[in-house]
C-alpha cells in the first residue's frame, strides 16, 4: 500500500498525466483504503480513542483530589472504574481488541487506585515504589494480555521505576551510584527487551511483529547510548571512557548486523547514522576547542556535519534500495 | 518497488485508463520520513556551526541589522541556486541546507534587531520570508521546514494581534485545505504535501507548548504602554475556532464519502458524519482532540502512516500539556475528557448498529 502509493506520487511529480485524477489512480492501485478498511478503522478509532480519553478524565479526576467526595467514596469509584474496565474484558476475551483495550484501561485506572492509597493514607513509601509495584500488580494482566501498547505501559514504568529510585538512593550512594550508573542499567534493562522483543518475533511470534514498539525501545537505547559515548568523549578524565566508547562501538555494529543482515529495519540505522554524526561531532569539537575554537573550527566542524550526514544518506538510500531487491527477489 | 513490478503497476493503471503516456524513470521511493528527519537534525547541527563561523569571522553581519538581513539573504539566494543546479547530488543539497538554515537565522537576527519589540511585524515577516523560500526553493525537506516556521510563526502572529483563540480553528482548515486537496494538481502534489507535514509539525508543537508562550502581554507590542483593544473577544473568538474546527471535520467527512462514492444518506455515509459532528461537538473545551483527530483520520484516508503516527504523538503530546491548561479546572478538564471517551465508546456501539460488517460493501468501494 505505502510502496504503490510512493510510486504513483513519484510519478505525479515528475509529470506523468492521470486523466482521471490522481486520486482515482490511487485508489485503483489500493494505496488507499476500501469500504471495509474503513469501517475497520472507524471501528478501532472510536474504541481505542474512547478508552485513552475516558482513561485520562479518570486519571485527572484523582489528581484533582476532589475534597467533596470522601474516602470511601473515592476508593469505592475508582474500584468500580478498575472493575467496570475488567467487565469488557470478560466479555469480549482477550482475543479481540475490545478486550485488550478494556484490560489496558484497567491496568492504568489500578496505577490510579494505588497513588489513591498513597495520597490517602500518606504511606512515607517513595515514589519509585509505586511505580514498582504498579508494574509487579499489572504484570500478570501484561503477560496473558499479548497486547503491544500494555507491554509498552509496563516497559515504562519498569523505566520510571529504576530511575526514580536513581534518584532516591542516587544522592545517598552517589559514589557507588553515580548518573552513568542509571545510564548503564537502563540501557542494558531496554537492550535486553528490544533483543527478546525482535528475538521472539523474528522467531514467529506474530503478535509482535509490529515495527513502532521495537522501534520505540531502540530509540530510547540508541539515545542512551550515545549519552553514554557523549560522556566519554567529552570527559577525558573517566575511569570508564574506554568501556563506553566500546559498549557504543559495539552496539552500534550489534544493530548493524541485526537490523541489516537478520531483520531489515532501516529506522535503526537511520538512527545509528545519527548516534555516529553527534559523537564524532562532540570529538571534533573537543579536538578542536584544545587550540581555542577558532572561526576555521567552527568552519570545519560544519562541513565535517554536512559530509557525514551527505555520506550517511546515500548509505542509508543504497541498503533501502538493495533491501527493496531483496524483498521483492523473495516475493 | 523493482522497473517490473512498477511495470506492472503502470501497466495496470494505464489499462484501465488512469494513467497515459510512457513510464516515468524511477524516482526517488527509497527516502522513508526517517532518513529526511536525520537530515533534517544533521542541517540543524551544520547550521549551529555555520553560524558560529559566520559570527566569529563576519562580524560585521552581526553588528548592523541591515549587513546581517542582506548577507542572509544573499546565503539564501545560493542556497537556493545550489538546490536546482545540484538537486542530485547528496552533499549539494545538505549543505544547500545548511547555509539556507544559517542565512535564516542572519535574516531573523536583522529583523529583530530592527523591529525590537514589535511582535506583530517580526511574526508577519517572517511568515513572509518563509512562505518566499518555500516558494523558491523545491527542496521537499527544505519545503516541510519553511512550511513549519511559517505556521508558527502566524500563530504568534495570531497571538499577537489577540486573536490566539481562533488559534485551533484556523490551524484545521488550513490542514484540511491542504491535504484534502493533496492529490488535486498532480506535479503539485509534492509541495502540497510538504507544506501538510509542514502544518502538522506546527500542530504537534503548538499543542504541546503552554498557551502562555504563544501569547506575549500586550505591553510587549507596544511599548509605549497602550494597551491594545483585542479585536475579537476571547469568548467570541473560540466559538468562532470551534466552528472553523467543526467545519474542518465536517469536510473531511464529505470529501471521504464523495471519493468512496458513498450517499450521505447510507447508513455508512450517516455514521461516518454523525462521527465528525460529534467530534466537532466534543472538541469545544479540548481542541486539540479535534485537530489530532483529523490528522489521523486524513492519514488513513491518504494511506499515510507517518501522517497517521503524527496525529498519535500529537495527541498524547496534547493530553499531557492539557493537564496543566490553566484555564480550565482539573475537575472540568476530567469530566470533559471522560464525556468525550464514553461518547465515543458509545457511538461505538452505535457504529456496529448503523454500519455492520455485513453492509461493508453497501457502500460501493469504486
Amino acid at each position: 500500500m505505502q510502496r504503490a502509493r510512493h510510486t504513483i506520487l513519484d510519478w505525479a511529480g515528475q509529470g506523468a498525466g492521470f486523466p482521471e485524477g490522481l486520486a482515482r489512480a490511487m485508489q485503483a492501485s489500493g494505496a488507499l483504503p476500501g469500504a471495509e478498511a474503513w469501517r475497520r478503522f472507524a471501528s478501532l478509532f472510536l474504541l481505542l480513542l474512547g478508552t485513552l480519553l475516558f482513561t485520562a478524565g479518570v486519571l485527572f479526576f484523582l489528581a484533582f483530589n476532589w475534597d467533596a467526595l470522601g474516602r470511601y467514596a473515592r476508593f469505592a469509584l475508582v474500584e468500580a472504574l478498575v472493575v467496570a474496565a475488567l467487565l469488557p474484558v470478560a466479555w469480549f476475551g482477550l482475543e479481540r481488541v475490545a478486550g485488550r483495550a478494556a484490560l489496558f484501561a484497567a491496568a492504568v485506572m489500578l496505577g490510579g487506585l494505588l497513588a489513591l492509597v498513597g495520597q490517602t493514607y500518606q504511606t512515607g513509601a517513595d515514589t519509585y515504589e509505586l511505580f514498582a509495584s504498579w508494574a509487579a500488580f499489572i504484570l500478570p494482566w501484561v503477560l496473558v494480555s499479548r497486547f503491544v501498547p500494555l507491554w509498552m505501559l509496563w516497559l515504562l514504568l519498569v523505566n520510571v521505576a529504576l530511575a526514580l529510585y536513581y534518584e532516591t538512593f542516587g544522592g545517598m550512594l552517589g559514589v557507588l551510584f553515580g548518573p552513568d550508573r542509571l545510564l548503564w542499567l537502563l540501557l542494558a534493562v531496554d537492550t535486553l527487551a528490544l533483543a527478546l522483543w525482535d528475538g521472539l518475533g523474528w522467531r514467529g511470534t506474530g503478535w509482535l511483529r509490529p515495527r513502532w514498539a521495537p522501534r520505540v525501545i531502540a530509540t530510547a537505547c540508541g539515545a542512551l547510548v550515545t549519552t553514554l559515548a557523549l560522556f566519554a568523549v567529552l570527559d577525558e578524565d573517566r575511569a570508564t571512557r574506554l568501556a563506553e566508547i566500546a559498549v557504543w562501538l559495539g552496539w552500534l555494529g550489534a544493530a548493524y548486523l541485526v537490523y541489516r543482515r537478520v531483520i531489515v529495519d532501516l529506522y535503526v540505522l537511520a538512527g545509528g547514522v545519527l548516534s555516529v554524526i553527534v559523537v564524532v561531532t562532540a570529538f571534533l569539537v573537543r579536538a578542536l576547542a584544545k587550540n581555542g575554537f577558532t572561526d576555521a573550527a567552527w568552519l570545519f566542524t560544519g562541513l565535517a556535519v554536512i559530509g557525514m550526514s551527505a555520506a550517511g544518506s546515500w548509505w542509508l538510500r543504497r541498503v533501502a534500495a538493495q533491501a527493496r531487491l531483496e524483498r521483492e527477489q523473495v516475493a | 518497488m523493482t522497473g517490473q513490478s512498477a511495470g506492472s503497476l503502470w501497466a495496470q493503471l494505464q489499462g484501465a485508463g488512469l494513467v497515459q503516456g510512457e513510464m516515468p524513470p524511477p524516482g526517488d521511493v527509497d527516502s522513508p520520513w526517517y532518513f529526511r528527519v536525520l537530515q533534517g537534525f544533521a542541517g540543524w547541527f551544520a547550521a549551529f556551526f555555520l553560524l558560529g563561523f559566520v559570527g566569529i569571522a563576519f562580524e560585521i553581519f552581526m553588528e548592523s541589522a541591515l549587513a546581517s538581513m542582506t548577507a542572509g539573504a544573499l546565503l539564501c539566494a545560493a542556497a537556493a541556486l545550489l538546490f536546482r543546479a545540484r538537486a542530485d547530488s547528496d552533499f549539494a543539497c545538505q549543505f544547500a541546507f545548511a547555509i539556507s538554515l544559517t542565512g535564516q537565522a542572519m535574516i531573523l537576527f536583522g529583523i529583530g534587531r530592527l523591529f525590537e519589540a514589535e511582535l506583530r511585524a517580526i511574526t508577519l515577516l517572517v511568515v513572509a520570508v518563509q512562505a518566499l523560500l518555500f516558494a523558491l526553493i523545491g527542496n521537499f525537506l527544505h519545503r516541510v521546514w519553511s512550511a513549519t516556521c511559517a505556521a508558527l510563526a502566524a500563530v504568534l502572529a495570531l497571538g499577537a494581534f489577540e486573536l490566539y483563540s481562533l488559534t485551533p480553528g484556523v490551524m484545521a482548515v488550513c490542514l484540511a485545505l491542504t491535504w484534502l486537496n493533496e492529490f488535486r494538481w498532480p506535479p503539485r502534489a509534492s509541495a502540497a504535501r510538504a507544506l501538510g507535514y509542514g502544518l502538522a509539525i506546527a500542530a504537534l508543537v503548538y499543542l504541546y507548548t503552554p498557551p502562555q508562550f504563544w501569547t506575549w502581554p500586550s505591553e510587549a507590542q507596544d511599548p509605549g504602554g497602550q494597551l491594545i483593544a483585542p479585536l475579537l473577544a476571547p469568548r467570541i473568538g473560540q466559538g468562532v475556532s470551534v466552528c472553523l474546527l467543526g467545519a474542518a471535520l465536517m469536510w473531511t467527512a464529505f470529501t471521504m464519502l464523495r471519493r468512496q462514492a458513498v450517499a450521505m444518506g447510507s447508513r455508512p455515509g450517516l455514521a461516518m458524519l454523525g462521527v465528525a459532528l460529534l467530534l466537532a461537538v466534543l472538541s469545544y473545551k479540548a481542541p486539540g482532540v479535534g485537530i489530532t483527530c483529523l490528522l489521523l483520520v486524513v492519514g488513513f484516508a491518504h494511506g499515510n502512516a507517518p501522517l497517521a503516527g503524527l496525529g498519535v504523538v500529537a495527541l498524547l503530546a496534547y493530553l499531557s500539556q492539557y493537564y496543566y491548561l490553566m484555564q480550565v479546572s482539573l475537575l472540568e478538564k476530567s469530566l470533559w475528557l471522560m464525556g468525550i471517551g464514553l461518547s465515543l465508546l458509545l457511538a461505538r456501539l452505535a457504529l456496529r448498529w448503523v454500519w455492520p460488517a455485513s453492509h461493508a460493501g453497501s457502500g460501493g468501494d469504486a
